[in-house]
């Protein structure tokens, strides 16, 4: 291969195009490297494959008629952005530059990701945005003659949302503008110790209520994603462009694809030893993450949002190489209750999960919905409905396990029996399906019957006695509420003939509508 | 003293039959079903076979490693280095049992083992630590003062933290408002106590530790320093002798701070003290009362043989020398471990189809495998020890650089490229590098050059790539169709399955709660003895019952909690110390 060396003209482009590189900007790249952060390229060059990235605006500089009259040295006007691929994959990317104004969005930085969403729209490619400072540019913000113009990103984000995925990274501070594109991304990362996010950053909120918080405080990884705010946090960056990489690695590029499959499939080495994990006992809690880690796939089940929410787990994994999205009750948390938390975690991962071909594996133990004044003044009333409107609006093929407790509304919302035409819809033997438990009901239904019994206890435990011999697998299947009662072991190899069977997606059902109307 | 029974395996045990070779001792290796070809195995001049342990090991199994070694007729258990050399419990049994123990005492191993009583043995030695608060802080005043005293920035810690919560780095008097407020709220929501330490926070340093060595007739010497700050997650990858570019009197200064450290905890054997430096300052890390992995370029200096010195020591020998020498030229070493530094550093065992070093003036290779061996998922993955010899530094670094490149390792990827752009960039040749730096500086750009040897073989072997996020080992399936990929290269690690919350990672020793709720049973007291699955205590919430069981066999040391505790996610609730029988 030769180099070209240009001449005249071109080689004014050339040496423009070379400032904008990290070996024109030594004291940018220092700073942001005593910042314990990657520059916005090194980023690109660590998250996508060796050689595949090619930019486009490089040479973009920071718009002319603004209000705004001083210097500014913004290279790519702070955001470099291009196409490449990330494990063999197209993806476009959107990489910020703290260096340049802090990360904020100029006029010609802000057309850049116009074109890039434009093009992800035409082509359905995945958008990976990696953010680190940000927000308007307050240099040229401050004039009605641009901002009043608004912002139409967003509307071209949400023409693009559901038809390929979009990612945000959060490496840095971002709170505000960073915080709003990571709200209508698909998955959200964040890096511990120097990312941030919310809505508005610690001098805003003081400045509007008086609070003294620090940045981690307000919006740190840690709390933003114990709240759900973002997905995941990790502790490193390049750990966060791992994130990604699984993250996109069970997902099409887009909605017309399907879904990566990988024929190297290997169960889990304890996959015949599943029944071990569920004590029939209702009253002992296990950790629901080993039924699914022997269910799926080794080495293939990838948990989104682990640390928000704990009483249900969301996980992405491949069930004989294809993949799969398991929404899983976990009694070591709430006993596995349903709450606001819970239900918007579900909610928005089962729609993911449904706009990408990914079909839902439902593992039911569920005492039912949280009650409780907290559970009221959260509008888990309201709330619970989204679990129903997604699973109700879904597509994809989706089954159901009752593993052991499905109660009342909590069962139904969680695709138990035929509530959502879950195919197939199984129970193990420990399964203990109702309405709702015994005692419950005793408490409010029988309460006086009891009470005014000669011997309140015994009467107690007649009444228990004879309503849980209905209660069993054996009924629920004798009732065809589900259609086989399987051993734990047998597990896999029905959900691995069922979604090998299956379409990508069932036929729409419904009326004609523009869109059905989620509950919030 | 007749015979050495080596209790591990690997490239440590071979090397402590060469020892006992070269000091006319006979020496019996240990191993496995499946180690019987092992090269550690050959190596020796008798073998005994372990048994299979129904958990863990052979390798650690105390009781097992120590009637072989009576029945051999041992004079004496090498433990290498890992887990039974720093076991005082280990040391203890084997001095009991009538068997000299190749390491120091196990009072001395105890004391140094614990954070805290080491570095209080630092501080009665007059060994510099990180300066820090020792105990609860008044106020931000007070915080301002220290700082103001021993420099900023600081660290502010709550007392009974863990895991980066109710921890804030402070850089300057005019923020210690706000982080103290911050780290007190936050300690006393995760600890429920929000009591403060500070200490002094050390940004940038370099690992620089010192090799002593110690006779049971009261001689301690300093046999010289490495500088071993090319880390990963603190994990040393290249170390060197002697440590470059350190004025003579901070050198001597160390030097004087190891030895009198040693002298005072009545130090025997060899041992590392380990230092942090910056600029002219040193402060006390930890010491190692074992063999290091490093020591070799310490030997290629100074020629004394330490693992000669340390059997020489244990049997009641003096030092072989008096002061300490003068280093001679500069060795560098790299470790070669089984891992792929395009996907993370992931270790990928696997069977090592070529392993050729070039043998040239100065390449020492300390080896754990040859080629057509096997490096199973069940032990560490280091395949041995390239070490150079030169007369200067810059020449060292070149040699080292030749040598790899003539190594040649096939069947398994090798952590060499990784070693390759450390030697090759300019920081490391002027020697300016601190812990942080190969995390920082190098690695991304290891995870994007996939193209090295270690990212073909994973190409190749249609094996997809495997990425570790969140404590989740996840393989990604290459794009188009997958083939092929074998057991043998997929990695150790499972789905985390830790606690909850962050930074409720368990130590070892420690059991944290898996849940919130209330304590309704605690079914041990301190000092008991439980098995492993034994239940220690257990929880309820939401009318579910959670019985949190002891992972491996220990000594419940102490209980954190009683009945009815409400206790958070994450929270300590057992302190216990492991047994190794």
């Amino acid at each position: 291969m030769t180099t070209h060396s240009p001449t005249g003209p071109g080689k004014a482009v050339a040496a423009a195009r070379a400032l904008a590189l990290d070996e024109a900007r030594p004291a940018a790249v220092a700073r942001q490297h005593d910042l314990g952060k990657l520059t916005a390229r090194e980023r690109i060059d660590a998250l996508t494959d060796s050689g595949s990235f090619v930019e486009f605006g490089s040479l973009v500089m920071p718009t002319r008629d603004t209000s705004f009259e001083g210097e500014i040295d913004a290279p790519a006007d702070g955001v470099v952005t291009g196409r490449a691929t990330v494990d063999g994959r197209p993806a476009l990317i959107a990489s910020f530059d703290f260096t340049v104004a802090g990360g904020s969005n100029g006029q010609a930085g802000s057309l850049k990701m116009f074109r890039l969403v434009e093009i992800a729209i035409n082509e359905g490619t995945p958008v990976i945005m990696l953010l680190d400072g940000g927000g308007h540019r307050l240099q040229e913000g401050l004039d009605s003659w641009h901002f009043a113009a608004g912002f139409p990103l967003f509307n071209d984000m949400v023409a693009l949302s559901g038809h390929a995925p979009m990612v945000s990274v959060m490496l840095g501070p971002g709170f505000g503008g960073p915080t709003n594109f990571a709200a209508l991304s698909d998955f959200v990362v964040m890096v511990r110790g120097t990312s941030s996010m919310g809505i508005a950053g610690p001098p805003l909120v003081k400045a509007a209520t008086g609070e003294i918080l620090t940045k981690d405080e307000l919006g740190g990884a840690d709390v933003q994603t114990e709240r759900g705010t973002a997905h995941l946090a990790v502790d490193s960056e390049l750990e966060a462009f791992d994130a990604v990489r699984a993250f996109l690695s069970f997902l099409p590029s887009n909605c017309t694809q399907d879904a990566p499959v990988t024929d190297e499939v290997q169960a889990h080495p304890d996959a015949a030893r599943i029944g071990e994990i569920v004590p029939a006992n209702t009253r002992l809690a296990y950790d629901v993450r080993e039924v699914v880690e022997r269910l799926a796939d080794e080495h293939s089940v990838f948990e989104i949002r682990p640390r928000n929410a704990e009483n249900v787990v969301t996980a992405f994994a491949r069930l004989g190489g294809r993949p799969v999205g398991f929404i899983a009750n976990q009694p070591l948390h709430l006993g596995g209750a349903l709450d606001s938390p819970a239900v918007e975690k579900v909610s928005h991962f089962v729609s993911v999960c449904d706009a990408f071909g990914v079909a839902l594996v439902y593992l039911v133990d569920v005492p039912g919905f949280l009650g409780g004044s907290a559970a009221e003044r959260s509008q888990l009333g309201r709330r619970s409905g989204r679990m129903l409107f997604e699973l109700g609006q879904a597509t994809v093929p989706r089954m159901s396990v009752v593993l052991r407790k499905g109660y009342g509304a909590g069962y139904i919302a969680m695709a138990g029996g035929r509530s959502f035409a879950a195919d197939p819809a199984l129970a193990w033997p420990t399964a203990e399906i109702s309405a709702t438990s015994i005692d419950g009901a005793l408490d409010i239904a029988y309460r006086r019957e009891i009470e005014a019994a000669a011997d309140p206890a015994a009467h107690r435990r007649q009444l228990h006695d004879s309503f849980a011999v209905h209660i069993s697998p054996l009924a629920a299947a004798q009732g065809f509420g589900v259609d086989d009662v399987i051993e734990p072991a047998d597990t896999r190899a029905r959900l691995l003939a069922a979604l090998a069977r299956q379409p990508r997606r069932w036929p729409a059902r419904g009326p004609q509508k523009a869109h059905a109307i989620s509950p919030i | 003293m007749k015979k050495i029974l080596i209790a591990n395996r690997g490239e440590i045990a071979g090397r402590v039959s060469e020892a006992c070779a070269a000091l006319g001792i006979t020496s019996v290796a240990v191993h496995t079903e499946e180690d019987a070809g092992a090269l550690h195995v050959a190596l020796a001049d008798e073998a005994v076979r372990l048994d299979p342990t129904p958990s863990g090991t052979p390798y650690l199994d105390a009781t097992a490693l120590i009637d072989v070694a009576v029945d051999a007729g041992a004079d004496a258990i090498h433990p290498g280095y890992g887990f039974l050399s720093e076991s005082a419990d280990f040391a203890q049994r084997v001095e009991e049992r009538g068997l000299v123990f190749i390491g120091p005492r196990a009072e001395t191993l105890a004391t140094l083992g614990d954070k805290v009583s080491a570095r209080s043995a630092a501080i009665d030695a007059g060994v510099p630590v990180v300066p820090g608060s020792g105990g609860p802080v008044g106020g931000p005043v007070q915080v301002i003062e220290f700082g103001d005293t021993h420099g900023w920035p600081v660290l502010v810690k709550a007392a009974h933290g863990g895991g980066g919560r109710g921890m804030r780095v402070v850089r300057a008097a005019s923020e210690v408002d706000a982080a103290w407020q911050a780290a007190g709220r936050e300690a006393l929501a995760a600890f429920g106590d929000g009591t403060l330490f500070v200490e002094r926070y050390i940004e940038s340093a370099r690992h620089v530790e010192v090799q002593v060595i110690a006779d049971t007739h009261g001689n301690v010497v300093a046999v010289g320093d490495r500088d071993c700050s090319v880390q990963r997650r603190h994990q040393k990858l290249i170390e060197e002798a002697p440590a470059a570019g350190v004025a003579p009197r901070v050198r001597e200064a160390m030097a004087e701070a190891a030895v009198r450290l040693c002298r005072a905890a009545g130090y025997r054997g060899v041992g590392t003290v380990e230092f942090l430096l910056e600029g002219e300052e040193f402060w006390f890390l930890e010491v190692n009362g074992r063999i290091q992995v490093e020591h070799p370029v310490t030997e290629l200096v100074t020629g004394v043989d330490l693992v000669a010195e340390q059997i020489r020591i244990a049997f009641g020998q003096e030092l072989s020398i008096t002061s300490t020498p003068q280093p001679r030229g500069h060795a560098i070493q790299v470790r070669v471990n089984a891992e792929d530094p395009g996907r993370g550093f992931l270790p990928v065992p696997g069977r090592i189809e070529k392993l050729e070093v070039p043998q040239r003036v100065g390449v020492r290779f300390d080896a754990g495998y040859r080629g057509g061996d096997t490096v199973s998922p069940r032990f560490d993955s280091l395949i041995g020890k390239l070490i150079v010899w030169a007369t200067d530094r810059d020449q060292a670094i070149r040699r080292l650089l030749r040598a790899i490149d003539s190594t040649d390792i096939t069947g398994v990827p090798t952590t060499l490229p990784a070693a390759t752009v450390v030697l090759s960039s300019e920081e490391f040749a002027c020697s300016d590098v601190t812990t942080r730096w190969f995390e920082m500086q190098i690695e991304p750009g290891l995870a994007s050059s996939g193209g090295t040897s270690s990212a073909t073989v994973a190409e190749d072997g249609g094996d997809g790539r495997w990425v570790e996020v969140a404590g989740q080992v996840i393989r990604i399936p290459r794009a188009g169709g997958i083939r092929g990929g074998t057991a043998a290269q997929r990695p150790r690690t499972r789905m985390n399955r830790g606690p909850a919350g962050p930074g409720a990672a368990a130590q070892p020793g420690e059991v944290r709660s898996p849940m919130a709720g209330t304590v309704l049973a605690v079914h041990v007291r301190e000092g008991d003895q439980v098995e492993s699955g034994d239940p220690l205590l257990t929880l309820e919430a939401m009318k579910m019952e959670n019985v949190v069981r002891a992972a491996a066999p220990a000594t419940v040391a102490t209980l954190h909690v009683e009945t009815n505790a409400i206790v958070e996610g994450g929270s300590l609730l057992v302190t216990v110390s492991p047994r190794t029988d």
